[in-house]
């Protein structure tokens, strides 16, 4: 092909997305989005299906080593845990009765849709994901999207007929306010919770920050939502404490957080309403 | 027939990049399969006007998926295309595996800045959209992608007898 009629195709291929863009900018109705995730989604399901397939046989193979270990040190964690259970039990029926004296409501129960998630983006620029679910069940931008015990994945930012998109905590768009989760023994003494703003980082990763200098982070901490952004519910379990960071010159200490929702081994999620 | 074919297995790579690649990513990054199938028809096919309508088909179907304007990832896919193959037209020697290499650590580097940038225009200059990509672990990222980038394309260059 010779070089002119090249640059004419080419000149002619960026007119037609230039032609596009402007009106994807002015006209959005999602009309042809819907369309193609309907399609794209009995592929997709295939894919996820061959992945689930392998990714649980590679686990097999890979943890028969770890298994003995793993599994004395699981009845050790275990025998823990009941010790705590009973603790807890004697602590919520405690609870609830003061709850009664006091004429208050009990922990604020969420309105829960299941979706499934449908696709991942495709690019390393962002974090977003496809639900199967969309305007005709009654979900609305800004909804946010959790996993099984209460595990924030992030909220919704386009809604489609029948499929939404869902902007990631670990988009570096996705601003959320967070709190660390003090447990009995953190009250006891008397470590106070810090607060701070998160915002997604590349490589699945969180960055939280603003958070008070004299605060006392501890790696592992529990991060879970504040609340106070108006978006997010109260609670829901963010990450965990990777990396601090304190410089002296700083104002604030800094750390890096391991998302709790990853790695995401199932599709089934639920949204807030 | 045979296009209807080929367009069907380039669909099959997006469906492919959006499920089962973001499962097993490395370190938190993907290797990027529409872009290295461009890549692979600039090195192999030596079909100019194929493989810049694929580029443009790959680029819709990232859009579609993608959280960002639609378009900017079209755009991005045709831009990346004609400047690789401008350079690789440049080169004497394609058979060398090591240029192919250069040509594709190059391309997916100025395919992430390209797109960055886009996003920075159509954001009409929003500073907040540019700043949030100006971080090492960005760049770390990129190359990082240009590397698995380039070692899919030569894992995937038996199948070179396909697309001439």
């Amino acid at each position: 092909m010779a070089k002119g009629s090249k640059m004419k195709l080419f000149s002619f291929l960026v007119v037609i997305v230039f032609l596009l863009i402007f009106l994807s900018i002015f006209f959005k109705n999602g009309k042809l989005q819907n369309i193609i995730f309907d399609v794209a989604s009995i592929p997709e399901k295939a894919f996820f299906l061959i992945g689930d397939i392998f990714s649980s046989g590679f686990k097999i193979i890979f943890s028969l080593k770890n298994v003995v270990i793993e599994n004395s040190s699981l009845r050790l964690e275990n025998d823990t845990l009941v010790q705590k259970l009973v603790d807890f039990e004697k602590v919520k029926s405690e609870n609830i009765l003061l709850r009664e004296q006091l004429s208050l409501s009990l922990t604020k129960s969420y309105n829960l849709l299941d979706v499934k998630i449908t696709s991942f983006e495709p690019s390393n620029l962002f974090e977003f994901l496809i639900i199967n679910k969309g305007k005709n069940d009654g979900l609305e931008k800004d909804m946010p999207v959790i996993l099984t015990g209460n595990i924030l994945v992030g909220k919704i930012t386009d809604v489609y007929d029948d499929y939404s998109k869902v902007m990631l905590i670990t988009d570096s768009n996705n601003k959320v306010n967070v709190i660390s989760f003090s447990n009995q023994e953190d009250i006891e003494s008397q470590n106070r919770s810090y607060s701070g703003v998160l915002s997604g980082y590349f490589g699945k990763s969180i960055f939280m920050d603003l958070i008070e200098k004299s605060s006392l982070v501890n790696q592992k901490d529990m991060i879970i939502t504040s609340g106070l952004d108006g978006i997010y519910p109260e609670n829901l379990i963010v990450g965990y404490v990777d990396v601090i960071k304190d410089d002296d010159n700083a104002v604030f200490k800094q750390a890096y957080l391991n998302p709790a929702f990853l790695p995401l081994d199932s599709t089934l999620a639920f949204v807030i309403r | 027939m045979k296009i209807f074919i080929f367009f069907f297995t380039l669909s099959l790579a997006i469906f492919f990049q959006v499920s089962l690649m973001q499962k097993i990513d490395f370190y938190g990054v993907a290797p990027n399969l529409p872009l290295v199938i461009v890549f692979f028809l600039i090195f192999f096919s030596d079909n100019y006007k194929k493989t810049m309508f694929s580029a443009m088909f790959l680029g819709l179907l990232f859009d579609i998926f993608s959280g960002v304007i639609f378009g900017v990832f079209t755009l991005t896919f045709i831009v990346t295309a004609f400047l690789a193959f401008v350079l690789s037209d440049t080169i004497v020697s394609r058979d060398n595996i090591l240029i192919l290499f250069f040509i594709s650590i190059c391309g997916t580097l100025f395919y992430a800045l390209f797109s960055v940038l886009l996003i920075y225009i159509f954001s009409f200059f929003n500073t907040d959209n540019l700043k949030i990509f100006l971080n090492f672990i960005f760049f770390r990222n990129i190359i990082f992608e240009a590397i698995l980038n380039s070692l899919l394309i030569f894992v995937l260059s038996p199948l070179k007898r396909f697309v001439k």
